[in-house]
């Protein structure tokens, strides 16, 4: 593809795909053909190319060569095959008909330049990772029922960021499940200072049915409408929590001495038996319940405990935030940025939104986030780096210049890169498959000192 | 990609202190991500139909801010998604006053 632009008008973004002088008479001269054009006025005679373009229909060769007009070339590519495996062709050359007589695909269909399939066809040239040629056994892939692209995350594998449990329930023994059973009717039998014994198991049940419906809801397929039901059921556990600590704050402080002792079993299996280890209440009224995994015990009435304000307290579930705003993150903190980008359910569709990224790509960004955070099969996650990190927190807060956006795009498509070698290379080291993808797309040589983490 | 007129250019080198920030937000330049983009709608589909389908979209994004907003513990970002979500708003009032017989596309 050739662009022909006047110098004037050269834009930094353009510097790289200059073409030399001498290389763009060249081409010109091969692809539009040589016509002697003489210059009356400085009895000079030039190379004329006639280019059919509407805004340069004749350029000169003393043009190119005294820099008023500049040649731009991208890369050429021949060919592209698409997700289905199919080849999409801009140009007939022998070259695409290499590739279709490869894919037992023959040419069936004119090509019509429109700028509709231009766009398309560009599109698929862009790809930088299009489907290897070995795959001319294409399975069809089962078309999701709905598009993730800008709104809420959707993993293309059936998982879910709640699936993420950072506390780890113990297996129970028989014994130690009857010892659950046990403990879970001694809570319910228990007079609570005041909240007669029905009103503590009606909460406890009603809330653990909501709570599950949205575990499963979470959990489910993806649907137009999903988060707002969720939401639904989210806020009518807030107002059962509300309407418990309201009556809870009236009764006072009380303090359920060591139930876990009694049982002598962790905070896992307090949740395991169905009930919320941790529940915040009424933070307004500074009331809670739940249960204190350091001493043991569990409160109801005025808080016991200090709520981590930089957690997402989820029933049973404590999902880190992210709080360092738009700073570089450092080494102490990657762990920790790690966990809170593990746990976002948002930051998928945030960079779709920002990048103005289609179906496939947003397929593409989840697997990367899979790779990069999670660990992804047999591929464990890798150990935190504050500037990926970074630069993730970056994209999905859209906050990037032309630069900062290039420079995270390589990261992308280095860890990309990294994946497919590992895929086509089954047993390959990680170093290796990581120097492999560098030779291509080296993001490290692109990071700024500032973002390294100190 | 989005054709920017000079007034519009002037104001987003005012507002952003580095304007490709924001004329990548506009689309009016392009980044060469690599990675396949949404495509203009087609022409051919009803104009008050794609008015919907703005509003729908428009209104996930409300959504999702709504959400995102959640993952967040800093002043920093609090400022910043209250105040994409508000410009986003805005569009949607304006939508409404030019477009008063459109409606919200439903969720697929």
């Amino acid at each position: 593809m050739m662009k022909i632009k006047r110098t004037s008008q050269l834009v930094a973004r353009d510097v790289p795909y200059i073409m030399h002088p001498k290389k763009a008479i060249l081409t010109l001269r091969q692809r539009f053909g040589v016509s002697d054009h003489h210059d009356f006025a400085s009895s000079h005679r030039h190379e004329q190319f006639k280019t059919h373009s509407s805004e340069f229909p004749f350029v000169r060769s003393s043009d190119i060569e005294e820099g008023r007009i500049t040649i731009l070339q991208s890369e050429s590519q021949h060919y592209a095959v698409d997700s289905k495996g199919t080849v999409r062709s801009f140009l007939p050359s022998v070259l695409e008909f290499k590739v279709r007589h490869l894919l037992g695909q023959p040419r069936k269909e004119n090509i019509h330049q429109e700028q509709a399939y231009f766009a398309e066809v560009k599109a698929l040239l862009e790809d930088p990772f299009p489907m290897p040629l070995e795959t001319a056994k294409v399975v069809e892939k089962p078309k999701a029922a709905q598009t993730p692209t800008g709104f809420v995350n959707q993993y293309p594998n059936g998982r879910n960021a709640s699936d993420i449990d950072f506390i780890t329930e113990p297996t129970l023994t028989a014994s130690q499940s009857a010892q659950v059973d046990e403990l879970h009717a001694w809570l319910l039998s228990t007079n609570i200072n005041g909240i007669t014994k029905p009103e503590v198991a009606e909460y406890i049940t009603t809330r653990d049915s909501l709570t599950e419906r949205v575990a499963l809801l979470e959990s489910g397929d993806w649907y137009r409408g999903k988060v707002h039901d969720v939401l639904d059921k989210k806020r009518e556990i807030a107002d059962l929590d509300y309407e418990f600590a309201r009556r809870a704050d009236q009764v006072g402080l009380v303090t359920v001495t060591p139930i876990l002792d009694l049982a002598g079993l962790g905070i896992g299996s307090l949740a395991k038996a169905g009930i919320s280890s941790t529940i915040k209440l009424g933070s307004k009224k500074g009331v809670s319940i739940g249960t204190n995994s350091t001493k043991g015990t569990t409160t109801i009435g005025r808080e016991s405990f200090v709520p981590d304000s930089n957690v997402l307290n989820t029933g049973g579930r404590v999902i880190p935030k992210w709080k360092w705003g738009n700073n570089p993150i450092t080494d102490a903190q990657a762990a920790e940025a790690y966990q809170a980008i593990a746990a976002s359910k948002t930051d998928v569709a945030a960079i779709a939104r920002y990048m103005n990224l289609n179906e496939r790509s947003v397929e593409r960004l989840y697997k990367i986030k899979d790779y990069l955070f999670k660990g992804n099969n047999d591929i464990p996650g890798f150990t935190p780096d504050p500037a990926i990190a970074t630069a993730w927190n970056r994209m999905r807060s859209g906050g990037s210049d032309l630069a900062a956006r290039q420079r995270d795009m390589t990261l992308l498509k280095h860890e990309v890169a990294e994946m497919r070698i590992k895929q086509q290379n089954p047993g390959i080291n990680h170093t290796e498959a990581h120097r492999l993808a560098n030779e291509r797309y080296n993001w490290q040589e692109t990071v700024p000192w500032e973002e390294l983490g100190f | 990609m989005y054709k920017t007129s000079k007034e519009l250019s002037e104001a987003i080198e005012s507002i952003f202190s580095n304007p490709e920030e924001g004329l990548l937000a506009l689309g009016a330049i392009n980044a060469d991500i690599g990675m396949q983009q949404e495509q203009p709608l087609s022409t051919q589909i009803d104009p008050l139909q794609r008015v919907s389908m703005f509003r729908r979209k428009i209104e996930d994004w409300i959504e999702l801010y709504g959400l995102e907003i959640q993952e967040f513990d800093s002043e920093y970002d609090s400022l910043r998604i209250s105040s994409e979500a508000k410009a986003l708003l805005l569009a949607l009032r304006e939508i409404q006053r030019c477009f008063p017989d459109s409606e919200t596309a439903p969720r697929k």
